[in-house]
C-alpha cells in the first residue's frame, strides 16, 4: 500500500490561515455570483465561534428547511475539511521531529527575520504558541525519560540483596 | 498573546442567529478598509436614529486637543500612558499626546462644547479616517443620544457604544506602537534582520494604513504590499471579524456553551414580538442546527489536542 501523501505546506497554511485571521465564511448558494444575495452566511471563527445570518426574504421561501438542512451539511464538510488537515498533521510519521526541527529554524527564523514564504506565517502569533507548545511537550517529554531512567535505577538499587 | 487568553476563548463556545435584509457573500475586506466600513454602518444606524454627528465629526483633531489640553486631568492620565508605553519617555511634541488620551470627552461633551452647526450638513464618509479617533466620536455620539431616543433602541446604542469601546482600544494600541514619531520597538533578531536587509517592503506599514480615508488608502499605491495583520492578536483580529459581520443587525438567538457544561440561550424579543410562530420555529430551528455544528467542530478540536498530546507521549512511553 502506497504510503499516504505528506500534507502540502500550502494547503494547510492556506486552510490554517484561513481560519486564524478572522475564520472560515460559508455561503448557501456555495459559490455565488459576485453581488448576488445569498441564503444563509455562516462565519465560523478558530476559537469555535458561529455566527450564522439568515436573509430575511429566505424565511419565507417554502424550501427555507431544504436550505437550511443543505447548508449545515455544506458547512459541516467545510469544517472536516479544516479538521481532517489539522489532523494529518497531527499522524504524520515524522511529526515530532518536524516539530522540533521547524522549531530550530523558527527560532533561527526570529532572530535574523528570515525573509521567505513561510516569515509571513511564522511570525504570526499562534505559529509562536505552537512553537512554544511544541518545545514544552519536548522538554517535559525528556524530564519524564529521565526521571523514569533515575526511579530505575533507585528500584534496582533497593531491589538488590 | 496571552496563552490564557487563547484557552479561555475555546472554554466557551457562542452560536449567534441574525436576520439581514440584505446580503452577499462578499469577504471582509483588508482591516483598514473593514474599519471604514465598521464605522460608515455605524453612523448611517444613529443617522437612523435621528443622531446629528456634525458636532462630533465636524471638529478637527487639532480642534479636539487644543480644548483637551486645557485640561489638567486627561494631559496627566496621556503623559502616564506615554510613559508606560514608551520606557517612562517624553513626547518630542505635546500633541503626540493625543494618540493617548483615554477619551474626548472634554473636546465633544454637547454640555460642555457648542461647535458651530450647519446648515443642510450632511455626514459623509469622505473626511472620517480609521484611526481610533473616528470610533471614539461615534462612541460618544452613542452615549450622549442614549437618554432622548426612545424605548426600544437601547440594545442597539448599546452594541455601538461597546464594539466602538473595544475597536477603539485595538486601534489605539496599534497607533500608539507604530506611531512614527517614535522608534519602533523592535526586538533583538528583528533589528539584526533589519541591519542585514533594510525594512520588509512586503508589508505596508501601521502610520500608513491607519488614521487615512478611504480616499488615502486608495490613492497609496500599496496594491502590492500586504496588510500586516500578524502584528495583531488573534482576538483582536476575530473582534474585528465579527463586530464587521454582525454589524448593526439584531442578534435573534444566541447560545452560550461553556466546559463545564453551563448552557445560556438567550433569545430577542424582537423574535418574539415581530415574526409569526412560524418564523419563530424556522429561526430557531436554524439555530439548534448551528449550536450542534458548533459543538461538533469544538470536540473536533479537542480531538486533535488529545491526539497531538497523545502522539507525543505515546511514542515516548512506548519505548
Amino acid at each position: 500500500m502506497p504510503a499516504p501523501k505528506p500534507p502540502r505546506l500550502a494547503e494547510l497554511r492556506e486552510l490554517l490561515v484561513d481560519l486564524i485571521e478572522g475564520g472560515v465564511v460559508i455561503t448557501e448558494p456555495p459559490s455565488p455570483v459576485e453581488g448576488e444575495q445569498v441564503a444563509f452566511r455562516t462565519l465560523i471563527q478558530l476559537d469555535g465561534d458561529i455566527c450564522m445570518s439568515i436573509h430575511a426574504e429566505a424565511l419565507a421561501d417554502p424550501d427555507f428547511a431544504a436550505t437550511c438542512a443543505r447548508h449545515i451539511a455544506h458547512v459541516r464538510e467545510e469544517l472536516a475539511r479544516h479538521t481532517r488537515a489539522l489532523r494529518r498533521w497531527v499522524r504524520a510519521p515524522a511529526w515530532i521531529c518536524g516539530a522540533l526541527g521547524f522549531s530550530l529554524v523558527y527560532g533561527l527564523g526570529l532572530a535574523l527575520d528570515v525573509r521567505g514564504d513561510l516569515a509571513s506565517v511564522v511570525v504570526h502569533d499562534v505559529w509562536r504558541q505552537l512553537v512554544l507548545l511544541s518545545a514544552a511537550t519536548a522538554t517535559s517529554a525528556l524530564f519524564a525519560v529521565l526521571a523514569r531512567a533515575v526511579v530505575r535505577s533507585l528500584l534496582r538499587r533497593t531491589a538488590r540483596p | 498573546m496571552d496563552p490564557h487568553g487563547i484557552f479561555s476563548d475555546l472554554l466557551t463556545v457562542e452560536v449567534n442567529t441574525i436576520v439581514k435584509p440584505n446580503m452577499t457573500a462578499a469577504k471582509m475586506p483588508s482591516l483598514p478598509f473593514a474599519l471604514l466600513d465598521i464605522i460608515e454602518n455605524f453612523a448611517t444606524a444613529l443617522l437612523k436614529l435621528g443622531v446629528d454627528l456634525e458636532p462630533y465629526f465636524t471638529p478637527t483633531r487639532e480642534q479636539c486637543w487644543a480644548k483637551i489640553r486645557a485640561d489638567p486631568q486627561h494631559l496627566e492620565d496621556a503623559r502616564a500612558s506615554y510613559a508606560a508605553a514608551n520606557g517612562g519617555g517624553q513626547p518630542r511634541e505635546e500633541s503626540d499626546l493625543y494618540d493617548y488620551l483615554g477619551d474626548l470627552w472634554p473636546a465633544l461633551d454637547p454640555s460642555l462644547n457648542s461647535w458651530p452647526t450647519t446648515e443642510g450638513w450632511s455626514f459623509s464618509m469622505a473626511g472620517v479616517t480609521n484611526g481610533w479617533d473616528s470610533f471614539e466620536r461615534l462612541r460618544i455620539a452613542a452615549l450622549a443620544a442614549d437618554p432622548k431616543l426612545s424605548a426600544g433602541h437601547e440594545v442597539l446604542i448599546t452594541r455601538i457604544v461597546g464594539a466602538c469601546s473595544r475597536l477603539k482600544y485595538i486601534v489605539q494600541g496599534v497607533q500608539q506602537f507604530y506611531a512614527p514619531a517614535h522608534a519602533p520597538r523592535l526586538s533583538l533578531g528583528e533589528r539584526l534582520g533589519q541591519l542585514l536587509r533594510g525594512r520588509d517592503r512586503r508589508f505596508a506599514s501601521w502610520p500608513e494604513l491607519l488614521n487615512k480615508t478611504r480616499n488615502d488608502l486608495l490613492r497609496r499605491d500599496q496594491r502590492q504590499q500586504r496588510v500586516p495583520v500578524h502584528h495583531l492578536s488573534p482576538e483582536d483580529q476575530s473582534t474585528v471579524r465579527k463586530i464587521w459581520e454582525v454589524g448593526t443587525e439584531s442578534v435573534l438567538a444566541q447560545t452560550c456553551v461553556q466546559l463545564d457544561g453551563d448552557v445560556i440561550t438567550r433569545i430577542s424579543e424582537d423574535l418574539i414580538e415581530a415574526h409569526t410562530a412560524a418564523v419563530q420555529e424556522l429561526v430557531l430551528g436554524c439555530h439548534h442546527r448551528s449550536v450542534d455544528t458548533g459543538l461538533s467542530h469544538w470536540r473536533a478540536l479537542v480531538q486533535v489536542a488529545i491526539e497531538l498530546v497523545d502522539k507525543v507521549f505515546g511514542r515516548i512511553s512506548a519505548r
